[in-house]
């Protein structure tokens, strides 16, 4: 019965989105370079890039969710965010996550337009090899921020597992 | 897009509670390598976050 409390009711939470938002980007990251094929019918192409951007704007809510349940479970956990700064594991999750949202920013920034640009092909406007290849481009270059947010998010799952069970008491710092 | 929103104001709220957690721990001296790594991270994404901002406002501006 120890175990049915708010905290871990919250940490739970926190490792369900993270799941969520890591399952959730993989979908995306698919059905994204899955545009690139042409063998596929441009319907079925248009079908997919507008099925990614509603997946993403999920993506997005369980994103911005994730750190400020984390807030929350820190603040429940130890009744103080100290902990957040002083822990070095905790302090390597931080500094892995600032990573993360320089990557999320440019994924943001950049994703606008692919719906458009299918959009194109299929309606027959301008040239459709040049539509073709800004396509395949637009795709190449969103997907290094997504494979790097993949693996760090990855590292900072393995570093919670490690860092919160090393040592007796997480309050007395784990590594 | 209202999501769009609340990703911005969470870039650049986020990065500084996180910078006023670590100023709060003492002078650089006395921070550890890996507060101050986290402290210039921080700064970095809220610099990268106002340009990313003022990138997409000035974008849908010229549209």
């Amino acid at each position: 019965m120890e175990y049915l409390n708010l905290t871990n009711l919250v940490l739970w939470i926190h490792i369900l989105f993270v799941v969520v938002w890591l399952g959730s980007d993989f979908v995306v990251f698919s059905l994204s370079m899955s545009l690139k094929n042409r063998d596929l019918p441009i319907d079925v192409r248009l079908d997919r890039a507008k099925l990614a951007q509603k997946f993403d704007m999920w993506v997005t809510k369980v994103f911005l969710a994730t750190p400020l349940i984390g807030l929350s479970l820190a603040w429940l956990r130890w009744r103080s965010f100290e902990p957040l700064i002083t822990l070095p594991w905790m302090n390597l999750k931080l500094i892995l996550f600032s990573v993360i949202l320089i990557m999320a920013i440019l994924l943001i920034t950049g994703a606008a337009g692919t719906v458009g640009v299918l959009q194109d092909i299929k309606d027959g406007e301008g040239d459709e090899e040049e539509n073709e290849a800004i396509l395949k481009k637009r795709v190449k270059d969103l997907a290094y921020p997504a494979i790097t947010l993949h693996i760090l998010l990855s590292l900072i799952i393995i570093i919670a597992l490690v860092g919160s069970r090393m040592g007796t008491d997480m309050i007395e710092g784990g590594w | 897009m209202w999501i769009l929103k609340v990703f911005w104001v969470e870039m650049i709220l986020f990065p500084i509670i996180m910078l006023y957690f670590v100023f709060n721990s003492g002078a650089w001296a006395e921070r550890t390598l890996l507060q101050n790594a986290a402290m210039i991270m921080y700064s970095l994404v809220l610099i990268i976050a106002s340009g990313g901002y003022f990138y997409v406002w000035n974008k849908s501006r010229k549209k």
